[in-house]
């Protein structure tokens, strides 16, 4: 009725479009702008830019010192290149080979969710004795830095790298209530900083996961009675909202895609359209590239499925100079080229984490 | 003649020949928010998504700023990047079953009344069905358009299109749309 009065039917003369024009431009008015998200973004970007500058001005300043080392560097490291290929017999083989073995160990059981792998897989931040997050250089035997103080009560449960590498998501228990913190690491222009994105009573939250731009983190939820949900909190828009049962979540590099484990089972699935598929027993996936994840099995395998054939194609991947013990977990560096591996010897309690590269 | 570009302290003139936009990242970002969110929100049903997909555009905005030339008009640009943001984000979310969230909500102006509120809800929604009745290709025109608030020079852009086959598409596209309300259609 309202249109007929907004609209008279009286030919699709000029006055008529006019009038929708009109109604267009008020319709156009009457969307609401989300200023909060405005302001939020805005301080995200602007951390960003000065990120983006300081980059630039690292790779000018080693621009003009490095020309002729890398000129000696390209030519030395192509011949050793030739020469660890023939030597290995590995032609274009994109297996993972460990570098340092034996980063650290850790004395006490389910330490998997507590040591993560930078971005560039140049440091490894850690929890000791659940009340400090630490890091160091792999090359390192000392802590180069301690991240976070614990400022009252509270356990440290799980630690992960932002993509990168500005922030860690860090997971703390305290008595009855379970928080996600974000620590910004600092600077040479500010100090660090930590933030809360969530907390809740009665749940525990666990195995933190960020998303390809680092705009929102997923983890486990696990309510009193033991079911175990994958929630994802958005780190600049104040919401979140739950994805699916189970746990473990990891994005994918392009964040088209989520697996996680639900039943001691690996699970893929495509976050848009919630169409989920079931891969092979095991635990801890890890995205190596866009479409492919690795995972563990329960005899302490890796695993590679490669999620672009369907089905998907699996297969185990193997890791050089591993060493004695069986593989817990195996994570992959965002840039995809280190794995962080959590290894156990049969009858010790202690977890030997190592890096490997390829 | 001076045919050299100058460098100006404030916004180009986007009808000038020697079209040069000066302004840093955050000065376009706080001008061309609101038109951008305003773009996905008129554009998809659920606001969440709508700000998720904002936050995607002006990400990736920043990390291509580089290849901005500054010597279009950014509109052109940033829109091109949050129309095949959508572009994606719908082919991806093609089996959804659609989300009956309205848009218009606790964000509102101040200035407004409720009353006015829940009318203008109500034909926003009438007028998002309609526009699933036209074309692809008159919806994208219309809402670069109208909700972007571009210019037909700058739809074409976005659009990989020529200015005279927007014009048409714009004038069929109003005619039809104005044929349905005269007609009270929504299916």
């Amino acid at each position: 009725m309202r249109d007929q009065e907004r609209f008279p039917n009286d030919g699709y003369d000029e006055g008529t479009i006019a009038q929708l024009l009109s109604h267009l431009q008020e319709l156009r008015r009457a969307v609401p702008v989300n200023y909060m998200l405005k302001e939020k973004l805005k301080k995200q970007l602007l951390q960003r830019i000065q990120e983006l500058e300081q980059e630039r001005k690292r790779a000018q300043t080693s621009q003009k010192s490095g020309k002729a080392r890398r000129l000696l560097l390209v030519t030395s490291g192509g011949l050793l290149l030739l020469l660890l290929a023939v030597c290995f017999g590995m032609w274009g083989d994109n297996t993972p080979s460990v570098r340092h073995y034996s980063v650290m160990t850790l004395a006490t059981d389910g330490t998997e969710p507590l040591v993560d792998l930078n971005a560039d897989g140049t440091v490894v931040a850690y929890v000791e004795d659940k009340r400090v997050v630490k890091s160091r250089e792999p090359d390192h035997s000392q802590s180069q830095g301690t991240l976070v103080l614990s400022d009252g009560g509270g356990e440290y449960t799980a630690v992960a790298w932002s993509n990168r590498g500005k922030q860690l998501a860090v997971v703390e228990q305290a008595e009855e209530f379970s928080r996600l913190w974000i620590v910004s690491l600092a600077d040479e222009n500010r100090p660090s900083s930590k933030r809360l994105l969530k907390e809740e009573k009665g749940v525990v939250l666990g195995a933190p996961s960020w998303s390809q731009y680092d705009e929102s983190i997923a983890y486990t939820r696990q309510t009193s009675d033991g079911t175990e949900e994958i929630w994802v909190s958005s780190t600049v828009a104040m919401q979140d909202w739950k994805l699916v049962e189970g746990t473990q979540p990891e994005w994918s590099p392009d964040g088209r895609l989520l697996a996680f484990v639900k039943q001691d089972t690996v699970h893929v699935m495509e976050v848009r359209s919630g169409a989920v598929t079931k891969l092979e027993a095991g635990v801890w996936p890890s995205w190596n590239n866009d479409d492919s994840l690795t995972f563990t099995t329960p005899d302490g395998k890796m695993k590679q499925a490669q999620m672009s054939q369907d089905p998907p194609e699996i297969r185990i991947v193997p890791i050089r100079r591993l060493g004695d013990g069986a593989l817990v977990k195996a994570q992959w560096s965002s840039d995809r080229n280190h794995l962080l591996l959590t290894q156990k010897q049969k009858g010790e309690t202690k977890t030997i984490i190592s890096i490997a590269s390829r | 003649m001076e045919m050299a570009i100058k460098r100006s302290e404030g916004p180009s003139t986007e009808s000038s020949n020697q079209y040069f936009e000066a302004r840093d990242f955050s000065e376009l970002y706080d001008e061309y928010f609101d038109r951008v969110n305003r773009y996905l929100r008129c554009r998809v049903r659920n606001s969440w998504d709508a700000d998720d997909l904002t936050t995607t555009v002006f990400l990736k905005a920043l990390e291509k700023f580089e290849q901005y030339s500054r010597t279009s008009p950014f509109a052109s640009w940033i829109f091109r990047i949050a129309h095949n943001t959508y572009v994606d984000f719908m082919r991806k979310n093609r089996e959804v079953p659609v989300d009956q969230e309205m848009f218009v909500g606790a964000e509102a102006d101040e200035t407004w009344q409720p009353e006015r509120l829940t009318l203008l809800n109500e034909d926003i929604r009438m007028l998002r069905d309609r526009l699933e009745l036209l074309t692809q290709d008159q919806r994208d025109v219309l809402t670069l358009r109208y909700f972007a608030d571009l210019k037909i020079s700058q739809v074409a852009e976005v659009l990989g299109k020529t200015e005279s086959s927007v014009k048409m598409i714009s004038y069929r596209a109003l005619h039809q749309l104005q044929r349905m309300y005269e007609r009270g259609d929504n299916q």
